[in-house]
Formats: structure tokens, sequence, C-alpha cells
């Protein structure tokens, strides 16, 4: 990837597995562990660490990659997750449900990468 | 089933098989052959929530609506009550979940049944073109209404009686007012017991008295309609009893009767597979993006949330909903329709390529109040489609949805016929 990491989506997978092609976003973004808490940095730096596979780019020029945590990456992203201050639990929605969600399955978790963001005017 | 004689307490309950079994035995002079296999117990697929829902309970009194299905029907009812209550299509979306029973129970009546509905077409056409002319209202008027183990009968288009007997002596009448006896049934249809009804009474306007004996509830009767109570013999045997045991009183421990809202009607069998199919098609015909939406809301984000919340749909290519992210500095076009976000999904698969998508975003609905005081979530018609809503998450709204949005792409083949 040209340039650094801005965000990273951990896509969780469905507790029913009827609607298993489908995802919630989990967003973190490189900045928040000064901004936020050191934790989100130790995070961030923990996957960017996945191996990754480049991904073309988003309609909007954005260069992507893609990992995905099985195994015992899985279990280590689950255990730091654990590891959440108090603090960034309550601000965090999505946080808080992948706490909830991962440990009742063992379905891979897709993790994509989003590069810098190329200047753009508003829009869709 | 409740046989009465025809006379002018027919004619009062006539009322209720005139709404129960509409089209059945009126006459439209505009009936074909070729419509018979839907047109001639039909239910109207326009018809009201209470309409659909009070065919759900013919059905169900007929045997042709069995008791899982609807509990099932009753569950999706209180789904939709509890994330759409607030919403404009809020009556749309019990419709559809309505609906969508219905073409279930269609697909659960026995092979018996569809085979006895196919031989009766042809004859039924044949009775129909003998009663044109024949005013039926009335001659098929011998039924009444149970709902939640209370005897219903309506007084008027907008009065009616709940009666039920108590163990251990007199009666419990609740005068409803206001409102037709279909809708009453529809408003208490998560009534089990006559308790259950005594404690919704109040919040409904309805009035509820406790008489002593049978002349005392005959007098009472009287009081709203006379030629009810001149026929008093003839229905008052039909009244149910709470259980015995079970303590009497408006203000009684729940009744231990899980009796629900039932309906007999003398409408032959053939009639009522002809109204499943006619909700069959009703639904083929109905609307099925917003039921699937209904459905994904209730199994995939409502589980998510705790207290109230809303939800957009951003209409994008299913390449775009699958690298979704909320970008810095650029607005995020959603709808609250389905089909306002399909439209979106269109356009950009116009000029993109590819399938549609939709990344359906849910936000708590203080935090959604909150970004539209800030201005930074607003709802406006679009621009060339001004019948249309379109809302907008500006660039300042991206904090919010990373930190309380619950984003997830539809599944592929959503949108599938």
């Amino acid at each position: 990837m040209k340039g650094r990491v801005r965000r990273i989506r951990v896509d969780l997978p469905p507790t029913n597995l009827q609607y298993k092609a489908s995802f919630t976003y989990f967003f973190i973004e490189a900045r928040w562990g000064e901004d936020r808490h050191p934790w989100w940095g130790q995070l961030f730096r923990f996957l960017l660490e996945l191996e990754r596979h480049p991904d073309g780019f988003t309609h909007s020029g954005v260069e992507t990659e893609v990992a995905l945590l099985t195994g015992q990456k899985r279990q280590e992203f689950l255990e730091l997750l654990r590891t959440a201050p108090e603090s960034e639990l309550a601000g965090h929605r999505t946080l808080r449900s992948a706490l909830r969600r991962l440990p009742q399955h063992d379905l891979d978790v897709p993790v994509r990468y989003f590069g810098p963001q190329p200047e753009q005017p508003l829009g869709d | 089933m409740l046989p009465l004689p025809s006379c002018r307490v027919g004619r009062v309950l006539g009322l209720v098989l005139a709404w129960m079994l509409v089209g059945c035995f009126s006459v439209d002079e505009a009936v074909r052959p070729t419509q018979l296999s839907f047109g001639t117990y039909e239910v109207d697929p326009d018809g009201s929530v209470e309409d659909l829902f009070f065919e759900a309970l013919r059905l169900r009194s007929a045997g042709l609506l069995g008791q899982q299905r609807m509990e099932e029907l009753q569950a999706s009812l209180t789904v939709v009550d509890d994330v759409y209550a607030r919403d404009a299509d809020y009556d749309v979306l019990l419709r559809n979940a309505l609906l969508s029973h219905l073409r279930l129970a269609s697909s659960e009546v026995p092979r018996e049944d569809i085979l006895a509905l196919e031989g009766h077409a042809g004859r039924a056409y044949a009775r129909r073109l003998h009663r044109v002319g024949v005013k039926a209202s009335g001659q098929y008027a011998e039924g009444m209404i149970l709902i939640a183990g209370m005897a219903g009968i309506p007084t008027s288009q907008q009065e009616a009686l709940l009666m039920v007997a108590i163990p251990a002596g007199g009666y419990l009448l609740v005068k409803i007012g206001g409102m037709a006896l279909k809708r009453a049934a529809f408003l208490l249809r998560h009534c089990k017991s006559a308790d259950d009804v005594v404690r919704s009474a109040d919040g409904l306007g309805f009035r509820v008295q406790k008489v002593a004996d049978t002349p005392s509830l005959r007098a009472a009767v009287a009081r709203e309609d006379t030629a009810l109570a001149e026929h008093f013999e003839q229905w008052a045997t039909h009244i149910p009893r709470t259980q015995a045991g079970d303590p009497p009183g408006p203000s009684a421990a729940p009744l231990s009767s899980m009796r629900d809202v039932d309906v007999r009607s003398r409408a032959p069998p053939s009639s009522e597979i002809r109204s499943i199919a006619r909700g069959a098609e009703a639904y083929a015909s109905a609307d099925v993006l917003r039921s699937r939406l209904k459905t994904f809301i209730a199994d995939q984000i409502k589980p998510e949330f705790d207290e109230p919340f809303e939800f957009f749909l951003h209409g994008t290519t299913h390449a775009r909903a699958v690298k979704f992210e909320p970008e810095e500095g650029r607005r995020i076009f959603t709808a609250t329709d389905v089909h306002v976000a399909r439209l979106f999904a269109q356009r950009t698969v116009g000029r993109e390529g590819g399938r549609l998508g939709v990344a359906v975003i849910a936000l708590p609905r203080d935090i959604a109040d909150q970004l539209r005081k800030k201005g930074v979530l607003r709802t406006q018609p679009v621009p060339d489609m001004p019948a249309m809503l379109e809302t907008i998450f500006e660039p300042g709204a991206v904090e919010a949805l990373e930190n309380h949005a619950e984003i997830q792409p539809l599944p592929e083949g959503f949108f599938a016929p």
C-alpha cells in the first residue's frame, strides 16, 4: 500500500448464520491511539501485523488491502479486545458488539485496510 | 359454531358476518368465471390492518391457520410494534406481516383441502349467480366472536359488548365504544384472558362493569341494545365462562385460560381456503422488499439495540457496499424507504455497472436526534424526485457513525425477485 493505513475495518460475522454473507462493520482509526486511548493504538498495530493482500481501490480512489483473522490470531484478537478500557467500551457500540459476538462462533473474521484518502469533493 | 335463528338478533349479529364474510354473500354483477379462483371469498389485498387481522382470525377459527402460525403472526406483529411503532409506514409494515403469514398459511393447507377447493370453484360460481338479487346480509349472520375468551357482540357499527360469565356468579361486561368490533379485536390481540381485556380497558376507553346475575346482565344489555336484549335467551347460553377457581372481577389475577382471540363463523371451508389463496396472491404483489427488510432488521439489527433506534439505507453498488467506509469530507446519501434506496442503488449501478447493494446504518434514536440538532443529519425531498425523501449524513457525522452506528450491508440477493 502506498502510504500509511488510515483506517481498519473488522467485519464481524453475524450470530444468525442465515445472514452469513452480511457483516457488522467495526471501524478503527489510526489516530485513535493518540486521540482517544493508547489501547486503540495497540489494537491497530496488532491488526497491521496480519498478512495482508491488495484488494484494489474504493470508488473514491482509496487503496485497500484485506486480511483474515483465523485460528490463533483470531483468539489473540479477542483476548486483546477483552483488555479494552472501560472508558472505551462505554463509548463504542461496535466494540461492545464485537466482544459479545466473537465468542459465539469461530467463523473467520475478514479485515479491510484503507489507505490515505485522496482529495475529494462533497458527494457520493 | 353457535346456531341462532334468523331474526332481529340475527340482523344485529349480521354486522359481524357482513364483515367476516365480505364478498361471500354479496352480489357482484361483474363476476366472471375467470375471476373465480380468487374473486368469490376474497380478502382485499389493500384491506386495512384490522381487515387482514380479522381474516387471519377467521381462518384460524376454521382450522386453516394453525396455532403455531397464529403465534408466529402475533410475534411478527409484536416485532413491528417494537421496532416501527413510530415510523410513518407502521401500518404498511403491519399489513405486510399479516399478508406474509397468510401466504405462509396457504402453503400449509393440506393437499386434500386444495383439491376440494379446485372442485368447488364451479359450484361456487353457480351458487353465486343464483344469489344475484338476493339480499343476503343477515341470512347467514349466525355466529359469535370470541375475544380472549369473552363473547363479543356488536351493538352498532361503532359499539360492541364483551361478556364473560364468572364462576362465582355474575358476569363481566365490557362496553366497547367508538370503534368497530374488528378494530377492537385487533387492539386486543395481545389479550389471552378476560383479565387482560379488563387491564387494557382503561387505555382503550372501554367501560367495564360487573353484574351480579343473569337478570342484571339482561338489564345491562337492554340499556345498550333493546333488540339484543329481547332475544337474550337465544344467545346468553353461549356466553363463555371463565375457568372454575379463577378469581372473579376486574382486579383478579390472570385467568388460567389461554384462549386466544377466536372467531366462529359458518362460512364453508372452501371459502376459507379461497381466502388463504387470496392472501397468497396479495402477498405476491405486495411489498416483498419491505417484508424482507423488516425480517433483516428484526434478526440482525434490533438485537444489537436495547434502546429505540433508527435505520437508514445507503443504496449503492454491491462492490461499494462491501468496501464501505464513512469517509471524511463526504456525504452519505441514504433513505428510510427501501424502494428509494433501491432507486439510488440502481442509479449507481447505471453509472458504474455491477449489482445492487445497500449498507444499512442503524443509530440509537437519541444519537440520531443529536445529529439532527447539529445539522449533520437532515431529510429532504430527492431533488429530481420530490415525492421521495432522502436523508443525508453530512461529513460531520463520521465520528458518531464510527462510535455509535451498527453498519451492515444487506445480503447479496436481497433484491432478487
